[in-house]
């Protein structure tokens, strides 16, 4: 497969779960049903260490991909 | 409809057309032309430069406050109580399935910077190369995603209000 079609096909995939995530979060919204942050802040609350490190690998991820590196 | 519930509504209707509008622009190329569009990859693409990479985390952090502080607005203190178990499956089964993802995504992040360590020719590149690909190819659909994911998970990850 060609590098920039994998590309595409592999950026598209996170895109997907987000947009499927919006769109349940609308239908909780409307329903007035707990987010599904609210449920995951639930979460969060209870396994603070796991959530300080998801939040760790996210950042690291961002800054891995998108900042400048030293030569 | 309250101010709160519109705020809420706008929010999340944005980030979905965002979503679609980056779906089509990743996938449409593929299916109306077959080939791969306009974008040219190649190996080892650089990162980007310390301007523009300081403006795609400033755009990250400032999206990532935004979601966090609509995570506060739409929190709802009368929801707290325990939930069905069929509703419960529902919040376990999205949660799962995007952590799920997240983790396919690292895993081939992972075999992809092995692969093309071994050999330089290899088709299977890190998603690395791909993001800086794309940020290369397509700036600010890439700047749009990077707002859009930010905030999202800065809105999932908000803390409980006092």
């Amino acid at each position: 497969m060609e590098p920039q079609v994998a590309a595409r096909l592999l950026l598209s995939i996170p895109v997907t779960v987000l947009l499927a995530v919006a769109l349940l979060d609308i239908f909780l919204e409307a329903k007035k049903w707990p987010s599904i942050s609210q449920r995951l802040q639930t979460w969060t609350s209870d396994h603070p260490l796991l959530a300080a490190g998801l939040v760790a690998v996210l950042g690291a991820l961002v800054g891995h991909f998108l900042f400048w590196q030293f030569k | 409809m309250t101010r709160k519930e519109l705020i809420s509504y706008v929010f999340l209707a944005a980030i979905a057309v965002l979503m679609l509008v980056l779906l089509y622009e990743l996938l449409w190329p593929l299916v109306a032309g077959g080939n791969s569009g306009r974008w040219q990859c190649s190996p080892h693409p650089p990162p980007p430069q310390l301007g523009p990479s300081i403006g795609y985390i400033t755009a990250a952090i400032v999206f990532f406050a935004a979601g966090n502080l609509l995570g506060l607005l739409r929190y709802h203190p009368a929801a707290d109580t325990p939930v069905s178990v069929g509703k419960a499956l529902l919040y376990q089964a999205v949660i799962t399935v995007f952590f799920f993802t997240v983790a396919l995504l690292l895993l081939y992040e992972a075999i992809g910077t092995w692969l093309t360590d071994v050999n330089q020719s290899s088709l299977w590149w890190p998603i690395t190369w791909y993001v800086r690909c794309a940020i290369e190819q397509a700036a600010w659909p890439a700047v749009a995603a990077i707002s859009g994911v930010s905030a999202l998970v800065g809105h999932w990850l908000h803390r409980r209000p006092a």
